[in-house]
């Protein structure tokens, strides 16, 4: 099993084959549209289905699932350095959307000090949460006045304000 | 010897201390509005419209060249330093400067993108001076047809040398084409792939896409190194310069880059993007060197810097000289002439000599100045690096966010960076090259809109795609582009084998 | 550790008073802020209006209360209409919009419509214009709505706009007023790279859809030559004056590329009252009128009761027009 070469050819195809498929159907399925050919507005759309659905299926013959469930296998069984690496990412990516969803809602000098407070958390630990807060506080509020103030990009406000 | 005269003209007026003081304090704050991610020269001018309007047309214009000059030196700043394009122009910018300063090359890095951008805005001016009126010609004769083979062009040059496997640089470029298909179809006026949300009828700005892979990709690709070792912050700095084997390396790039750039700029709507990207390629293509591309190659900085700037003159041609906004700028600095009483166009140059050949002149003053200004203001920027990372990251993440709000003032594409940047790094993981998608998502919008603008006008003939000589030679480049990697890689394999 | 203390306290402070501003001000009209929406992005025919109203306002004193201009692009203003719903009742809120208010809910990109505000007052207006290359073989507009009786497909039609928004529908409406059937049939090409105007000056396409606004400068230079525009009247000096109305040539249609302000759905009474007052006055004062002459605008000015009545004819007018258009 182990000299099995480890690659990720097959999966990636699996992937072009779904979001071929994926993609191309839902261009098909769209409405007609009132002005010119109604093919016209589609061909793109399922050319690249198309090309997306062959290049899979190249990709599962020239490489085969072998050497993909491999490399799944190989990912399950890391070190547990690089695991906590792919948290973090993970956690920056739940932190990132948490910030997308308050950032109108909390306006951007609250949104973005708790967004660089939690990710300066995540990169730095809570050890220099002072020095963090700092920071966050710090950068936030200088750019929402170079933006909103010299640069006239209305960033959103202070909650209540309006 | 007429157009000299002018011009001499023209130089009495800028080089007057008064227009000298207004082009370096616009280039320095067009500089610093061209850094921030997402604010390029279209919002620096937009922004400093106001204040000028008081100081009557000349030095309002002088102002804003200084701007937009400014903005186009300072775009590529943030490209280097952090991976993050201040605006399309500069994407060209992070393949090879990123690379450049992670090797701790960072100040030759800023250094030649300010010698390059000099260079080449300086040919572009002289270009503009003497070619103004046949350029503009050649412009117009750019129907839907050549546009879309030079998208074409543009795009099948990326793709076929994009690195490692070709199979996965096309579904690369598939995923691409497929993000450029978002929005309101202008053609048909159909909704496409907007899953009902209001915001996504305009399509995915492709800056987004841009900041997302990079920006965002980056920073998550860094939590890697960023526990031990890894990337450590720069302490040590030295001088802004060049040593002469780099210049020596970059020369003919720049001088290349540069002619070419003014001509894709002068095109309406093609613009800096497009002109630096395909420089980049030409360079890759031609330079020996060519495994060196897109790990620190100094050439590969180096031309797109000088096309880049050299765009940004040409894209003033159809401006002057037609009366149409060619690019987005240009369309902001047009409604400010408009307002200031000034018809640009065919008749500029002979109702409103003074302004005209002025302005003409400060483009020369302005790359001079704001390359002079440049190099000391590189040396202060540099210091970015000596930030640690684990605080410079955070740093990198807010400011991407908040470039993307300012393009779309929408937290839509706030998920939109996000699902992109988690791609980024998912598709790096399983080795898909991300270039290709991007400039799919770049070009393939205009790709897909001239074809069918052209295929409507020709009542579905597509022979208008090989009837003009411009449209042939488009061809013939994509032939070539796509035929040359392809001949290289069987010639190799044929000489090495018997070996 | 002190100082951050000081600065949270300072914090808790300004925002506590930041909600105690808001209380006060909620009694009587104007408020503090008055936000100024420009429902695209910098730069264009909406954020110049909006910027331009709020300066005036400004300059004169007739509102002393703070504007800053918001943009809030996306979907044709479409964004900002499902924005304005959210703020329904208020008065803090002033939007500018143009027929595309109106386009966008008729052929069904938004669910909103300009019943949902409160139209305060039209302003400004530009007209549609139609123009050819040089040497084009059409002279006017009458050679080119009967090429087009003929065949629907032997002139195309350039614009700015997507596929049925307004410089599509405005060529439509004289289209169908010249008689002209089989109007889906007829060929618009949209050019949204900017470059409509070259591709005019090229002769790739045999007559652009726009306004007068944007073509002004290049007929004037006579590189382009305009069939006609829809205004009533005559607009202008020069060449630009020498254009003549749809009307003149026998195809009794105006198009008005308006511009209005807007509030939210249920604007408080005083705030309607407040804006009445205030735009009325604003029309009148020489600076208004120096800025419609520095852009070249056509000064239209109606109250919020002549501007709803002209809403509600237009729409109608806009929507058998799509009817017929798109059979809906």
């Amino acid at each position: 099993m182990s000299n099995i070469k480890s690659n990720w050819d097959g999966l990636t195809g699996l992937f072009s084959i779904v979001f071929g498929l994926a993609y191309g159907g839902y261009a098909y399925s769209l409405p007609q549209p009132m002005f010119g050919n109604p093919l016209e507005a589609i061909f793109l759309p399922l050319t690249v289905s198309a090309i997306a659905i062959f290049i899979g299926v190249l990709l599962i013959i020239t490489g085969g699932m072998a050497p993909s469930i491999n490399a799944v296998k190989a990912l399950l069984n890391e070190n547990p350095k690089r695991k906590s690496d792919r948290r973090k990412v993970a956690i920056t990516a739940i932190i990132c959307l948490f910030y997308a969803m308050f950032f109108e809602h909390a306006g951007y000098v609250v949104s973005t000090s708790v967004f660089m407070f939690a990710m300066l958390t995540v990169t730095c630990g809570l050890v220099f949460w002072k020095k963090s807060l700092l920071i966050s506080l710090i950068f936030a509020v200088s750019i929402f006045i170079t933006f909103n103030e010299m640069l006239s990009v209305n960033l959103p406000p202070f909650p209540f304000f309006n | 010897m007429d157009i000299l005269n002018s011009l001499m003209d023209g130089f009495s007026v800028a080089l007057q201390p008064y227009y000298l003081f207004l082009i370096l304090v616009g280039g320095i704050l067009g500089t610093v509005i061209g850094m921030l991610p997402g604010l390029g020269p279209a919002t620096g001018v937009a922004i400093l419209l106001p204040m000028t309007f008081s100081m009557g047309p000349t030095a309002s214009l002088i102002t804003m060249m200084g701007v937009y000059i400014g903005a186009m030196f300072g775009g590529s700043r943030s490209s280097i330093l952090i991976n993050t394009p201040g605006d399309g122009a500069a994407l060209a910018a992070t393949f090879d400067g990123y690379p450049m300063a992670m090797k701790g090359r960072a100040e030759s890095a800023l250094a030649i993108s300010a010698i390059a951008s000099l260079i080449g805005g300086t040919i572009a001016a002289i270009l503009m001076t003497l070619m103004a009126e046949p350029v503009a010609g050649l412009a117009i004769k750019f129907g839907p047809a050549e546009y879309c083979l030079l998208m074409v062009a543009a795009l099948s040059m990326t793709v076929s040398m994009s690195k490692g496997n070709m199979l996965k640089g096309f579904l690369s470029m598939c995923i691409g084409l497929a993000i450029s298909t978002v929005g309101i179809d202008g053609q048909s006026g159909l909704q496409r792939f907007t899953f009902g949300v209001l915001e996504l009828q305009t399509g995915i700005d492709f800056l987004v896409v841009i900041i997302g892979i990079y920006a965002l990709g980056e920073v998550f690709k860094s939590f890697s190194t960023l526990g031990e070792g890894g990337k450590k912050a720069q302490t040590k700095f030295k001088k802004i310069w060049i040593s002469k084997d780099d210049w020596k390396r970059s020369k003919w790039p720049i001088l290349r880059s540069a002619p070419v750039g003014f001509i894709i700029g002068a095109l309406p709507g093609a613009g800096g993007t497009m002109a630096s990207l395909m420089c980049y390629n030409n360079e890759k293509q031609l330079s020996k060197n060519k495994e060196e591309f897109g790990h620190g190659a100094i050439e590969g900085l180096a031309a797109p810097e000088s096309a880049n700037n050299a765009a940004s003159i040409g894209a003033m041609i159809p401006m002057l000289s037609l009366g149409v906004p060619g690019s987005g700028t240009t369309a902001v600095m047009m409604g400010a002439l408009l307002m200031l009483g000034i018809q640009p166009g065919p008749l500029l140059f002979a109702q409103h000599p003074d302004t005209a050949w002025g302005l003409i002149a400060s483009m020369f003053v302005a790359n001079v100045i704001l390359a002079v200004v440049n190099l000391p203001l590189a040396g202060v920027l540099v210091r970015l690096l000596a930030i640690p990372p684990k605080i410079l990251y955070p740093i990198v993440l807010s400011l991407a966010f908040v470039g993307c709000f300012a393009i779309s003032a929408s937290v839509v594409d706030f998920y939109i960076l996000i699902i992109l940047g988690v791609a980024g790094v998912l598709m790096a993981r399983v080795d898909i090259p991300t270039s290709p998608m991007i400039l799919a998502a770049i070009v393939g919008g205009q790709m897909e809109q001239s074809f069918r603008q052209g295929y409507r006008i020709s009542n579905q003939d597509l022979g208008v795609f090989m009837d003009s000589g411009i449209a042939q030679g488009l061809l013939a480049v994509t032939v070539l582009s796509v035929l040359l990697p392809l001949i290289k890689a069987i010639r190799s394999k044929t000489t090495t084998k018997p070996a | 550790m002190i100082r951050l203390k000081r600065m949270f306290t300072g914090m808790v402070i300004a925002t506590t008073s930041l909600i105690s501003i808001n209380a006060a001000i909620a009694s009587d009209y104007p408020p503090h802020t008055i936000n100024m929406v420009a429902p695209a992005g910098a730069g264009g025919g909406w954020d110049l209006t909006i910027r331009t109203v709020a300066k005036t306002l400004k300059d004169t004193g007739l509102v002393e209360s703070n504007m800053p201009v918001v943009n809030r692009p996306g979907g044709g203003g479409a964004v900002n209409l499902s924005y304005m719903q959210t703020q329904t009742g208020k008065g803090d809120l002033i939007s500018v919009y143009s027929p595309p208010i109106l386009l966008t809910n008729l052929t069904g990109l938004t669910q909103y419509s300009y019943k949902d505000t409160t139209p305060l007052a039209r302003l400004i207006t530009d007209y549609a214009a139609f123009v050819v290359p040089e040497n084009s073989k059409y002279k006017t507009i009458k050679d080119v709505m009967d090429a087009l009786k003929e065949d629907p497909k032997s002139v195309k039609i350039g614009g700015t706009s997507a596929a049925g928004s307004m410089d599509h529908i405005q060529f439509l409406l004289v289209a169908k007023a010249a008689g002209v059937e089989n109007l889906r049939n007829i060929d618009y090409v949209s050019f949204q790279n900017g470059s409509l105007i070259a591709q005019a000056l090229g002769g790739h396409v045999d007559l652009i859809s726009t306004g007068l606004g944007d073509v002004a400068g290049l007929v004037q230079s006579g590189k382009l030559h305009a069939l006609a525009q829809t205004a009533d009247k005559r607009i202008g000096t020069g060449l630009i004056g020498e254009i003549p109305t749809v009307k003149e040539q026998g195809i009794d249609v105006i198009f008005e590329n308006w511009r209005g302000l807007f509030g939210p759905k249920d604007m408080p009474e005083e705030a309607v009252a407040y804006w009445h007052d205030a735009l009325q006055k604003m029309v009148a004062t020489p600076e208004w009128k120096a800025a419609l002459k520095r852009n070249g605008w056509d000064d239209a000015y109606q109250d919020e009761k002549a501007f709803t009545e002209f809403l509600g004819d237009t729409n109608t007018q806009y929507k058998t027009l799509i009817k017929s258009v798109f059979g809906r």
